[in-house]
């Protein structure tokens, strides 16, 4: 949808470099025919793409049919109201939550058929951050490392560089439960960067980090972008955004209801908050005499 | 912690069966005591040292004070508060008070009213027995509370031997003739008791402090390489951090001690000293993932991990820190009983522990919900409903293998080998399975 290219690629060979050999149970037939439909719209040149992403909790579907082709080494920004979905669509993508139907790739590699290999290959910043409460900074990232197959040594190294460019050295000793949110936010976004990841998925990055901060997570940004990265991030921070992302999605009810690069959004002559809340049209604001 | 009806029912079951055997020993304890004889006080205790976790049944989760103080309550009202849900749910306690009561007239014949008086005042102990498991739940203070008494209780334990006589027939004494005046000392304890809470409580809402200020550098005993290594060493840190694991240490060579030196106690020392670890170890193993959370939970899913790699170090931690807690006692039962009982009380620990694990493991592939908070004072840690059920099955499983042991050796040797037999059946055929099941279908975890 985001990339012109879409070679078809549902050749037999390529299905069996899937791994969908060995299928043990009914449940992923299911998969096995997302991943048919996916694999006929298959980009190379994408290192995200989902066909059909879809959440279900009950009858309330909370994601409902996203497709995505991110090409690789782009920043996409994914937007939306509180509750609208990112969040959920972010978990898919990154492998933690199962979709109830719909499928996603990681440069060629089924999220659901290959989670280490497609673990190995991403970053991610979550929304509650996923950290261990009782443990501090560097332990955090010393078991990132190990988990990562790093040696101690090149981990070492990394973190000693993490923490140094996002200002974590001075606290590196303390406990997460003992620190600001905005730390929290710096250690997992240094717990994402650590293994040298090929896809980023970040939740609300910006969140909570002080303006200095903000500029040095924009330009290692772009600075991964321009290595190959591709980062897929999602904010509220609209001004923040521009000058960072390459292309954009909203999100809206749980369905993509806008997608645009920039480019084409400088083509209109609109900004990206402009573009926005054409989605969104303003609450009236109310006088709250009472108060 | 939320609990399920069915789970409140079973709940109710447990603690009904709970008072009819606890009543028929204290009828029986008294009856005998009576009569100059303490072999049945013997087996009440250790019928209330095997029930002891049962006692978690019965705590509620605490309301949080620091959220509580955002409102205009006044400071007594948040004490009240705070220590009101700690305590158990008030229609639990009014249908087990007119349970017990009604129990304790038919039982207590030919003199029910007499003895129904003293039920209640017995049932007093409870709610400040409970009290007691909160304030050392919620305060630092209760360390060394928990130590004042462990070390008194050690003392007793040593030189028990004419209060140990002389225990029941003097109780016997002040239950069997009832007055208003024996009744006096209870009450008054029950009053002080109930102002120390409030006081502790009141001091609680002036210092919130956190509980967790240590930063242990016992995490480098544990300096494992690899993947399973560093997780390895995060939960023993885990343990260390956030449970009184070294309390535990400390209070378990003291009992330890206590019991294996006491010169009185000679028969049963060895399933003694095995109740002491099953006390201090009783839930730590039954859900290894409370400890981590919904956020630790979901850094595991980021992580390349595989489940099972996950899964058995948790089991290798958990045996760490038990086999942490239960050395002293080991130790001293190869000192005190001999190389023999105290191989013998290794073994049983040995057993106690794979069944431990067996169930923990067990629980972690059924349960919905893997999150359940652990708590179990602060040197040892706890878990819902059927972890405990099971860690008592575990225990008892255990003691009476030790007590066979002691009686028919070669009878209880082969029993004590099917039991090992049985239990690593369980742990590798059956629960590992499950729980590695478990955290695939729910977590997305791979099992390569």
């Amino acid at each position: 949808m985001l990339s012109s290219k879409a070679p078809v690629r549902s050749s037999p060979k390529y299905l069996a470099s899937l791994q969908i050999i060995t299928l043990p149970v009914p449940g992923f037939i299911r998969i096995y025919f997302d991943l048919m439909k996916l694999a006929s719209n298959f980009d190379p040149d994408s290192a995200i793409q989902s066909v059909n992403l879809t959440k279900q909790y009950g009858n309330v579907a909370v994601v409902s049919n996203i497709s995505l082709q991110i090409p690789r080494g782009s920043i996409f920004g994914f937007l939306g109201p509180n509750g609208a979905g990112k969040s959920t669509t972010v978990r898919m993508l990154a492998g933690i939550l199962r979709p109830t139907t719909g499928t996603a790739m990681i440069n060629g590699l089924s999220v659901e058929l290959n989670p280490i290999p497609v673990k190995r290959q991403v970053g991610v910043v979550s929304d509650d951050l996923a950290l261990f409460e009782a443990l501090t900074i560097w332990e955090h990232l010393m078991l990132s490392g190990a988990a990562h197959g790093l040696p101690d040594t090149i981990t070492k190294k990394r973190s000693a560089e993490l923490l140094d460019l996002l200002s974590l050295d001075k606290d590196s000793h303390k406990l997460i439960s003992h620190i600001s949110f905005g730390t929290r936010k710096k250690t997992a976004l240094a717990m994402a960067l650590l293994h040298g990841p090929s896809v980023l998925f970040l939740d609300e990055p910006f969140e909570g980090l002080d303006p200095i901060i903000v500029r040095s997570v924009k330009d290692i940004l772009r600075q991964l972008a321009s290595r190959g990265v591709t980062v897929f991030l999602t904010s509220h921070m609209l001004d923040t955004l521009d000058g960072v992302i390459d292309s954009c999605g909203v999100i809206k009810d749980g369905c993509l209801s806008y997608s645009c690069t920039v480019q084409q959004l400088r083509a209109e002559g609109i900004s990206l908050e402009e573009a926005y809340l054409r989605q969104f049209p303003p609450h009236r604001i109310t006088e709250l005499a009472w108060m | 912690m939320g609990h399920g009806k069915a789970d409140q029912w079973l709940r109710l079951f447990l603690l009904l069966a709970f008072c009819v055997r606890y009543t028929h020993l204290l009828k029986a304890a008294l009856t005998a005591g009576q009569n100059g004889h303490t072999h049945s006080s013997g087996e009440l205790l250790m019928f209330l040292i095997l029930a002891f976790p049962i006692a978690i049944l019965f705590d509620n989760d605490p309301i949080p004070v620091e959220k509580l103080q955002q409102y205009p309550l006044s400071r007594s009202h948040l004490a009240l508060y705070a220590a009101g849900s700690r305590l158990f749910s008030p229609q639990n306690c009014l249908i087990t008070l007119s349970i017990v009561i009604s129990l304790a007239y038919f039982l207590f014949l030919p003199h029910p009213f007499l003895y129904c008086l003293n039920a209640i005042v017995w049932l007093s102990f409870v709610p400040a027995f409970f009290a007691g498991i909160a304030l050392l739940l919620e305060f630092p203070l209760g360390r060394y509370a928990v130590f004042t008494t462990a070390g008194l209780s050690s003392w007793r334990i040593w030189h028990a031997q004419p209060g140990y006589d002389h225990l029941i027939p003097a109780l016997t004494k002040y239950i069997v003739e009832p007055s208003w005046k024996a009744t006096w000392p209870l009450l008054i304890l029950d009053i002080f008791t109930g102002a120390a809470i409030i006081w502790l409580i009141q001091r609680r809402t002036q210092h919130t402090k956190p509980l967790v200020t240590r930063h242990l550098r016992l995490i480098h005993i544990v300096n494992i390489g690899g993947k399973c290594g560093r997780l390895i060493q995060k939960d023993v840190a885990y343990f260390l951090r956030l449970l009184d694991v070294q309390t535990g240490f400390a209070l378990a060579m003291l009992l330890g001690y206590a019991v294996a030196a006491a010169p009185w106690l000679t028969l049963h020392k060895g399933t003694v000293l095995l109740g002491i670890i099953v006390f201090f170890d009783i839930a730590l193993v039954c859900n290894p993932f409370a400890l981590d959370g919904k956020s630790g939970m979901e850094r595991y899913q980021l992580l390349p991990i595989t489940g099972k790699g996950i899964i058995l170090s948790k089991n290798i931690s958990v045996m760490i820190i038990a086999l942490l807690q239960a050395v002293p006692i080991l130790a001293m039962g190869y000192w005190r009983l001999g190389s023999f009982d105290g191989s013998v009380l290794m073994l049983h620990w040995m057993i106690f522990i794979v069944a431990y694990l067996a169930i923990g493991n067990m629980f972690v592939g059924t349960k919905t919900s893997l999150l359940i908070s652990m708590r179990f004072f602060r040197f040892a840690s706890g878990g819902d409903l059927p972890w405990i059920l099971g860690a008592v099955f575990a225990a008892t499983v255990s003691v009476i293998g030790q007590i066979l042991f002691l009686e028919h050796y070669i009878q209880s040797a082969l029993l004590t080998a099917l039991l090992i037999f049985i239990c690593w059946c369980i742990f590798y055929l059956f629960c590992l399975r499950l729980a590695q099941r478990r955290l695939r279908e729910v977590f997305l975890f791979a099992f390569d």
